[in-house]
């Protein structure tokens, strides 16, 4: 009968092993804030007049303080001139975090993974252009979009002011290269309404 | 006399509980046994003892000549129940593995009871219920073990599954699944977040040796939420004779190069104080699995599980203890993680996955981590007058975090990822039941549970708030049995307390919710001859709306959904009329089964026009809403038994799912499908034992029931499957070797299939081959050579 003795007392061993995993305190009365999420509340569009700084200054912004669902998000329009080319910084912001984190400065240094795309709607894509200025450090480098430049094309002309709006669209590459098409996953996507003058 | 034969049999088949061998329909070769029924006292045969097999189902009534017939028996261990007016029931266990004759005395209840070890299931109410139900047994389960449960089940006519990738599976009875579905382990109904369609079961896949599959509402017994159906897993049973035994299982994939490995020792000891054990630890590895054209990057998973069981008996007193762990990481297939509904109609148009490298074992980000604890004391007392009490307490502890892919500007969560949500349950069960004797033709149980679950959600989005529920319900089962007719009938009443605790302005605000409502059940069943069965079934049962149902508020990562909860919901009740015709004889066996289930207040998810606007996108909006349904099917299966070498076998399925307010078909239904399989089986061929070779075909329709315009895209085409089973025993010197090779879409077909989450993104996997290996071994046995079979 020794051999299992041994067998015994492994069980026992085993009953206490079992036994003595304490568990985690389960009080569902006291709900936590689960807040700590890092999110995009805020973007924000600062412009200016491309040849004169001083010039025709805007700051617009889309915004949804809390997070996906529950309040539907708030959104200025974009007023454009149609005889003014526009030098526009985006800024990307977490309004939750206090002071602000400022999301778009972490777009920057993850440069490579990351790429914002302008959809103008369709009225207005012969109306106006949409260049990103800031390259990332791929080779050959690929636009990063948040320092863009806006400038009116003056094919023919047309009635204003124009209504119309334009997709931002900020496309993540991870573990897939980035290319010249948005990626499947998008961090951001929105409608900025545009008012042309 | 009588207690020699007894004891001679009872001998005889003691060392083949261990064997692994229980009752099946599937794989074996047919035998018949001939029982019997005689006066104890005066030997004289007993004509119209009703004799059945438990574990088949099978009734049958004795002729003149005292002697009932049970035609094609599969090779196996089963119970032969017999009963007679004026006399006390018996029970005892039979190897069946030839053609068979056996004698069974009845004592006449007026001399005194003979003193009979009664054995049976601490949880068995089995007996007294005659609805619809299917058994896999444990040599159906060790040849087809595969990656998960569900998929085994698949065999059963009217068994399908709801998939997201090879790792996780749940089974769909009907139509239904998830929290209308009860999964009962070891005796402890399993309690997890059982409400997500992708939450697997959370049950090691080796420590089942038996899994019934009870179609349509079974509540009376199980509890409301039981609406659909219960799956009934069961481990090994305890050893019976003196010594120390094992197994070990090594199964390997070629797909997702899974390899997985369990070992199970068992022993026993003592003889008037009997303690009989069983421990067993099991692990599994997987990687991605490959469909016909690419790989499915980040799918595998990697699982850990043990569980330990102790009995103790003492007279006709029996005490267990068992506890069990189970944990696993599962890889969520990448490219299913969109960003929003214009990305995922993006990959949908592309038609290929977005994300795709070369294999690994890997998990990443997106995955699941869960596990899920069990501790369980049973007892039960069998008088000697038939009756048993029977008490039982369990505590579960069911963790699941789900991790998203953080984006990269989330430092914080790169460095440290906080899950997406983590949920933890505790689960407390307590049940009490009594059977009594049986009593002019009646044989009953009566009995009431207690449950009571507590849930804590955390997590940047926990997607269910926090809660504690108690449901308590009392019930009572009773059978009638004479002669060809069995009349059963059950009543249950349960009442259900909920509270869920949540902020409002960082203020903790408590709501109650109550739910109470009855369930009955009645079925009859006829014997119109030997070889036809007749039975007919009608129950209502009712389910309070889950906590997701009645709550949830947040995005669904994999379908790039919103779903709210609506907390007006009212309880579903259903009631269901079942119509089953079965047909055996020597060459064939038959079963048709015809249901119609009217659910009250069915709940669902209905889409709703306007989209949620987030700063990531557009998201479809869903509300659980509720209306009225009806689903209503037919299951068929026939076995022809060509000659002692072949069996021919037909399994079909079809459902009709209406939601009959708005009269639209209902949404992610099962297609029709129909199976068709050849078994060869051969009892020695050279020096291989226990050969078979089982090639099979199954087909599965486009599901055209579909309501217009609510889902993405169109449901699949429908598709062909050929898999091949093939297997023998090896026995070198006293050392048995139990192999089994299987491959599975032998054509390495692209296909998609309806109920796979994963059908927008990609393809199901592609051809796959498995091995698997038991090696039963002995360590130490008091029985000696001469007194086993």
């Amino acid at each position: 009968m020794k051999p299992f003795k041994k067998i015994y007392t492994a069980l026992i061993a085993t009953t206490l092993i079992f036994s003595a995993c304490k568990e985690d305190h389960i009080d569902p009365t006291k709900p936590k804030d689960n807040n700590a999420q890092e999110l995009i509340t805020t973007v924000v569009l600062n412009g200016y007049n491309a040849n004169n700084p001083t010039a025709n200054p805007f700051s617009i912004k889309w915004e949804d303080l809390d997070g996906d669902g529950g309040n539907a998000p708030t959104m200025d329009t974009l007023i454009l001139d149609s005889g003014v080319s526009y030098r526009v910084q985006v800024l990307m912001l977490d309004k939750t975090k206090m002071p602000y984190d400022t999301i778009s400065n972490e777009v920057i240094i993850e440069g490579v993974e990351h790429q914002l795309f302008y959809t103008l709607s369709n009225n207005l894509t012969s109306k106006l252009n949409f260049e990103r200025l800031d390259m990332d450090s791929n080779n050959p480098p690929l636009p990063i979009g948040l320092d863009i430049k806006i400038t009116p094309i003056h094919n023919k002309p047309f009635e204003v002011p124009l209504m119309g709006s334009v997709n931002v669209k900020l496309s993540h590459y991870d573990g897939v290269p980035k290319t010249t098409s948005p990626s499947a996953e998008s961090d951001i996507d929105i409608h900025l309404p545009i008012k042309l003058k | 006399m009588f207690q020699n034969t007894i004891r001679i049999l009872l001998l005889c088949c003691l060392p083949l509980i261990c064997a692994n061998v229980f009752a099946t329909s599937v794989t074996s070769k047919l035998y018949t046994l001939s029982v019997t029924i005689v006066d104890s006292v005066t030997k004289q045969p007993l004509e119209a003892a009703s004799i059945s097999i438990a574990e088949l189902h099978k009734n049958t009534i004795a002729n003149a000549s005292g002697i009932g017939v049970f035609d094609s028996l599969p090779k196996g261990y089963y119970t032969v129940q017999c009963a007679f007016l004026g006399y006390h029931p018996q029970q005892l266990k039979v190897w069946v593995d030839a053609d068979k004759r056996i004698v069974i005395e009845l004592c006449p209840e007026s001399t005194h009871l003979h003193e009979v070890e009664i054995k049976s299931h601490t949880d068995d109410l089995t007996r007294l219920n005659i609805q619809t139900r299917t058994t896999i047994d444990a040599q159906w389960i060790e040849r087809n073990r595969g990656n998960n449960i569900a998929d085994m089940l698949k065999q059963i006519p009217g068994v399908t599954s709801i998939s997201s990738g090879v790792a996780i599976a749940k089974p769909v009875i009907r139509g239904l699944h998830s929290n209308r579905l009860v999964t009962v382990n070891d005796g402890v109904r399993q309690e997890g977040q059982q409400w997500g369609a992708d939450h697997g079961t959370e049950i090691d896949p080796f420590s089942s040796n038996k899994i019934e599959v009870i179609k349509g509402a079974s509540s009376v017994e199980y509890g409301a939420e039981a609406i659909g159906g219960v799956i009934r897993m069961s481990p090994r049973e305890f050893k019976d004779t003196k010594g120390v035994n094992g197994e070990l299982s090594l199964n390997a994939a070629a797909n997702n190069k899974m390899v997985a490995s369990s070992l199970l020792l068992e022993g026993a000891h003592g003889i008037k104080h009997k303690l009989s054990w069983r421990t067993q630890g099991t692990m599994r590895k997987a990687g991605d699995s490959r469909t016909p054209s690419y790989v499915l990057s980040n799918t595998g998973f990697n699982e850990l599980n043990g569980n330990y069981a102790m009995h103790y008996q003492f007279k006709n007193l029996h005490a267990e203890f068992t506890q069990s762990y189970f944990s696993t990481s599962i890889a969520i297939l990448r490219a299913s993680h969109v960003g929003n509904t214009s990305d995922l109609l993006q990959v949908i148009l592309s038609g290929t996955p977005a994300y795709v490298v070369p294999f690994t074992y890997n998990i990443q980000n997106p995955r699941q981590e869960v596990n899920h604890k069990v501790s369980a004391f049973k007892t039960y007392y069998a008088f000697k007058s038939g009756a048993k009490i029977q008490a039982q307490w369990s505590l579960q502890y069911n963790n699941r975090k789900e991790y998203d892919r953080p984006p990269r500007w989330a430092t914080s969560q790169q460095n440290n990822p906080t899950p997406q949500y983590y949920l933890q349950l505790k689960t407390q069960l307590g049940e009490l039941k009594f059977e009594h004797p049986k009593w002019k033709n009646f044989k009953g149980a009566w009995g009431a549970s207690w449950m009571k679950q507590e849930n804590v959600s955390e997590g940047l989005q926990p997607i269910i708030p926090n809660f504690i529920a108690t449901t308590s319900g009392i019930f009572a089962i009773e059978k009638w049995q004479k002669n060809r007719w069995v009349f059963e009938g059950g009543l249950r009443y349960d009442w259900r307390a909920q509270t869920r605790y949540f902020l409002v302005n960082k203020l903790a605000i408590s709501e109650d919710k109550n739910y109470g409502s009855a369930t009955f059940s009645v079925a009859s069943s006829y014997w119109l001859n030997q070889h036809v069965k007749f039975q007919l079934q009608q129950s209502s049962a009712w389910r309070a709306p889950s906590i997701n149902e009645l709550y949830s508020n947040g995005l669904h990562g994999g379908t790039a959904t919103y779903e709210i909860g609506n907390s007006n919901l009212l309880p579903e009740r259903s009631y269901n009329t079942e119509i089953e015709v079965t047909y055996t004889n020597k060459k064939w066996n038959v079963e048709l089964n015809l249901y119609r289930n009217y659910i009250n207040n069915f709940i669902y998810k209905l889409p709703i026009n306007t989209p949620i606007v987030s700063i990531r996108g557009a998201f479809p909006q869903f509300v659980f809403t509720q209306h009225d349904a009806l689903l209503q099917g037919a299951d068929f299966v026939a076995h022809h038994f060509i000659n002692k070498q072949f069996t021919a076998s037909i399994i079909a399925s079809c459902l009709h799912a209406q939601q009959t307010d708005d009269n639209n078909p209902l949404i992610y239904m099962p297609a029709n499908r129909l199976g068709l399989q050849i078994q060869y089986q051969q009892p020695k061929i050279w020096k291989l034992h226990d050969v078979f070779i089982q090639p099979k075909y199954s087909y599965v329709a486009k599901q055209s029931r579909y309501p217009d315009g609510t889902d993405y895209t169109n449901p699949p085409d429908g598709y062909g499957l050929i898999d091949i089973n093939f297997g023998f025993e090896q026995h070198i010197g006293k050392q048995t070797l139990r192999w089994s090779f299987s491959m599975y879409n032998v054509l390495n077909s692209s296909y998609r299939d309806y109920l796979s989450r994963y059908r927008y993104f990609v393809l199901e996997p592609g051809r796959n081959m498995m091995i698997r290996l038991t090696i039963p071994f002995n360590i130490y046995n008091k029985i000696k050579k001469h007194e086993t079979i």
